[in-house]
């Protein structure tokens, strides 16, 4: 049985006599232990997909589907059955780490809340626990950590704090939303590296969500592309980027700046730009922006079919490989 | 620390700049002070002025006067013969302190628990028929509403008096204290609601739920505290608003406080108690706002780092 | 502003259901105060020695009652009325064009006037103006026109502030200087670029301003510092009804309905056109 598994996931909201479709009909298995890519653009529906199962989405979100994780459905529970696994078992941490550490509580206060209510330590384990999750994600000088606010660090340190506190709990999944996309070049790499060095120390499954393919191909094992709300491909990390059949994929996969290669005369980009939520046009999505469209391709969406080795990919006119 | 002694030293010029200007739109103004009263003969008006200090070069009137106020002493009163200012306010000041701060800790008390409810039931009955009370709350004017509800819990229901004063009544004072609350009380419902749903949408929200805290945890450590930022800042302008309302709840209702002397002092031309009076007021608001930079200071740990 | 942003301005006004009720009932409280006296029979000056205090109904003479010199209530508050709304309007004429006119030459001068002159706004807004305002009326006796002055000199801060932002941006432009190397003298570049711009929060800042400039003089006139007679405001006639509470309660109920259906209005009014003008929303 898969750790987490979402089964046709929607996503749409109602304004002002508008339907906006963050994500329309995901259907996605994490295994344990297994790190996941999921990258796009921004607009592709890659965190409310994340925020749903969460339950992280406004009362103005409606959600459809089923998202299990170890057997329990977490679409609809109630607050009380999510809090059981939210912060414990299934984490996830965030893309501004400067704005999702509460301001005015110091860090020791913020990572010790998560054991008093998940694991009823006392306050003097709850720190022992603290100062060992801080030095797992090399935080130097964690005793005066504890004391110290937010503001008072840096990004890369905020970010490592975030990681402790989500992994705290102990938890199977731990759900990246963006980690590095707020911190300079260096630190991502540093984020990276300790993403990795810990994933080596315990069985922990991750989903990495990114716009950027670099940061996901380092870590990922399989890779994920939505666009529009929908998966157009799925594969595992190196065959994605050395034959991506999505004419999507392709593009992102050129895309990603290299250091080594050929000289280029100018970056590739991709040219157009994303729909917006409330256009429901007919057809596969991409086909305004596809360099291999055709009359069919406006007409019917494609559907997600998988290959033998279970990858897939949803095109009329996949790249050939 | 030192930044308290900064703001009060910044404080200082407001004040002498207060200061100066009672003083010299006071000596500015046509008509001498006892020409209400009936006309008196030439010696006996030059013999009261000489009495009152008047009949000297400006600057020297202004000189006694910054140093009387030095003392502290407000001089005496123009109408009230027998009295001096400062024994005026000293008769009063408890009166209007009593209905002051029993209005102010209504406003917050009742309003902050009013807004953070709200906010948490946004947009369901509850929000909306809140909202609507706090919108009439505020606009309704506190010479209406007073009388409004004498009439009804006074005139018609019969549960409380009408007006007048027990000095260590109680029921007396509850009319005028709801309808000096009421306005502010509107206001801080609506801030809190408004910086409570703001708060409840922010990151660090999400991520406190997204760790499986309870709700009322979140509430309580997470959101409270910087929701109430806005709030904090309202409580200068609400001191503002109820020393205002003071004046004429205390006029409606027979009340001998400093409000009401202001209002006598105003009728009647009486320029040292007004005077006295706006620079009490003032030197109030000027402390008020201290101590609203002391909370910011405690809600927000940034402020006080920055400083 | 452009055109097309007042177009556009004003279809987000009419779209707010609370705000196009707000904007009839002013003008139906506005239209009722110039010509609903002259529907009645009676005049609000003349005194009706048989209908003493008499109590509203649709049946007797006096369909809103009288007072106790036998004045018609309903006359008499429509009169109350124009008078309010005369301050008002007088007075917050007075305050946007102190406030336009200050906060435009700070913004325009720059430098050292401009942050001396923002010091003084800062130093009066720390001050409880309406204290100063009823030692002016103390002071000065009980001048009409003063006391319209002294008014709309309360409120101007607000707009000052705002004003001078915008005609310190507007400043840097590069038309500006243009303007200014041509030979455009300054007062014809504050008129025809700087007013232009700052017309919208202008408008927001009025419809805020005068509910509370109306507030603020019924406040005044109640007290007794305000208008005196043998005119009377909204305030006075307020005053009147609250000293006759147990005998004549409709005396109060009549003006003070008025006066809170209008303040209650002219807000909501003013709460959808700043929701209409600016981008950003409050509560």
């Amino acid at each position: 049985m898969a750790l987490l598994d979402i089964e046709s996931l929607e996503v749409h909201y109602e304004q002002l006599g508008r339907r906006l479709e963050a994500v329309r009909g995901v259907s996605l298995a994490v295994e344990a232990g297994e790190c996941v890519g999921l990258v796009g653009e921004s607009g592709a529906g890659k965190s409310q997909l994340f925020l749903a199962t969460l339950g992280l989405l406004p009362r103005a979100a409606q959600v459809r589907g089923r998202a299990r994780f170890e057997g329990r459905e977490l679409v609809g529970a109630d607050a009380r059955a999510l809090n059981l696994i939210r912060g414990s078992k299934l984490t996830m941490i965030f893309q501004d780490p400067a704005s999702a550490l509460t301001p005015h509580l110091k860090i020791g206060v913020q990572l010790g809340e998560v054991l008093t209510t998940h694991r009823g330590c006392s306050r003097r384990d709850a720190r022992a626990a603290a100062l060992e999750a801080l030095a797992r994600v090399q935080i130097p000088e964690p005793e005066r950590r504890l004391t110290q606010y937010p503001h008072e660090l840096s990004g890369g340190l905020r970010q490592r704090v975030m990681i402790a506190m989500a992994l705290l709990g102990a938890p199977a999944l731990l759900i990246a939303d963006e980690p590095t996309s707020a911190l300079d070049v260096t630190v991502q790499a540093q984020i990276l590296e300790l993403l990795e060095t810990l994933r080596a120390a315990q069985p922990l499954a991750i989903v990495l969500i990114s716009h950027d393919l670099a940061v996901v191909a380092r870590l990922a094992e399989r890779i994920v592309v939505m666009y529009a709300g929908r998966i157009v491909e799925s594969a595992p990390t190196a065959r994605l980027i050395e034959h991506p059949r999505h004419p999507y994929s392709e593009l992102l996969v050129q895309c990603a700046p290299r250091i080594e290669g050929p000289r280029l005369e100018r970056l590739p980009f991709v040219p157009g730009s994303a729909p917006r939520a409330e256009d429901v046009a007919p057809g596969c999505a991409f086909a305004p922006r596809c360099p291999r469209a055709a009359e069919r391709c406006r007409r019917e969406r494609p559907a997600l079919e998988p290959d033998a080795t279970g990858a897939a990919v949803a095109c009329h006119f996949p790249v050939a490989s | 620390m030192r930044y308290l002694l900064k703001r009060l030293i910044g404080a200082v010029p407001t004040l002498f700049i207060i200061v100066t200007l009672t003083f010299f739109l006071m000596r500015l103004a046509p008509g001498r002070p006892f020409d209400e009263a009936r006309r008196l003969p030439a010696e006996i008006s030059a013999h009261i002025e000489h009495a009152y200090g008047l009949d000297q070069p400006l600057l020297v009137q202004y000189a006694h006067y910054l140093r009387a106020l030095g003392h502290g002493d407000l001089g005496p009163s123009f109408r009230y013969r027998d009295f001096t200012v400062n024994e005026l306010i000293a008769q009063g000041l408890p009166v209007t302190v009593e209905l002051g701060s029993a209005a102010l800790l209504l406003a917050f008390a009742l309003g902050i628990p009013a807004g953070v409810y709200a906010a948490l039931r946004h947009n369901r009955p509850t929000d909306r028929l809140t909202m609507l009370l706090a919108v009439l709350g505020i606009t309704i004017p506190s010479f209406v509403l007073l009388p409004a509800l004498a009439l009804l819990f006074g005139v018609e229901l019969r549960w409380l008096p009408v007006a007048g004063w027990e000095p260590g009544s109680l029921r007396v004072l509850v009319l005028p204290v709801i309808a000096l609350a009421l306005p502010p009380l509107a206001y801080v419902a609506r801030l809190t609601r408004a910086s409570m749903l703001e708060v409840l949408r922010s990151s660090y929200v999400r991520t406190a739920v997204a760790k499986g805290l309870p709700w009322h945890r979140i509430l309580a450590r997470h959101a409270l505290k910087p929701a109430l930022i806005p709030v904090a800042g309202f409580l200068a302008p609400a001191v503002a608003s109820i020393m205002t309302g003071s004046l004429v709840v205390e006029s409606i209702a027979g009340m001998p406080g400093v409000g009401r002397y202001l209002v006598q002092g105003a009728l009647n031309r009486d320029y040292t108690l007004v005077m006295g009076m706006v620079l009490l007021y003032s030197t109030v608001l000027i402390v008020m706002g201290l101590v609203v930079d002391l909370l910011y200071t405690w809600l927000d740990p940034r402020i006080r780092l920055e400083r | 502003m452009r055109p097309a942003d007042w177009s556009e301005a004003w279809a987000r006004f009419a779209a707010g259901r609370g705000a196009r009720l707000a904007l009839l009932i002013v003008l139906a409280l506005i239209a009722l105060a110039l010509v609903g006296p002259a529907f009645s029979p009676h005049e609000g000056a003349a005194l009706d020695w048989r209908s003493i205090a008499a109590a509203p109904g649709l049946s007797s003479r006096h369909w809103f009652g009288t007072d106790r010199l036998g004045r018609d209530l309903f006359v008499r508050t429509l009169e109350g009325a124009r008078v309010s709304l005369a301050v008002g309007a007088v007075a917050s004429a007075v305050s946007i064009v102190i406030g336009l006119g200050y906060g435009a030459i700070a913004g325009y001068a720059g430098g050292r006037t401009d942050r001396l002159m923002m010091r003084f706004i800062e130093i009066l807004s720390g001050l409880p103006l309406i204290f100063f305002v009823i030692f002016v009326t103390v002071l000065f006796g009980r001048n009409e026109v003063l006391l319209f002055v002294a008014i709309g000199a309360v409120g101007w801060l607000t707009l000052a502030r705002i004003v001078r932002g915008q005609t310190l941006s507007v400043r840097r432009r590069e038309f500006i200087e243009a303007a200014i190397v041509s030979g455009a003298s300054g007062a014809r570049i504050i008129v025809r670029h700087v007013l232009p711009n700052v017309a919208s929060p202008a408008i927001v800042y009025a419809s805020l301003a005068v509910p509370q400039i109306i507030l603020l003089e019924s406040f005044l006139s109640f007290l007794g510092l305000g208008i005196q007679e043998p005119r009377a405001s909204l305030g006075t006639l307020i005053a009147e009804g609250a000293g006759e509470l147990q005998s004549a309660p409709w005396m109060l109920l009549v003006p003070g309905t008025y006066l809170t259906l209008l303040l209650l209005s002219l807000n909501l009014l003013g709460d959808g056109l700043r929701d209409a003008f600016d981008v950003g929303e409050r509560a």
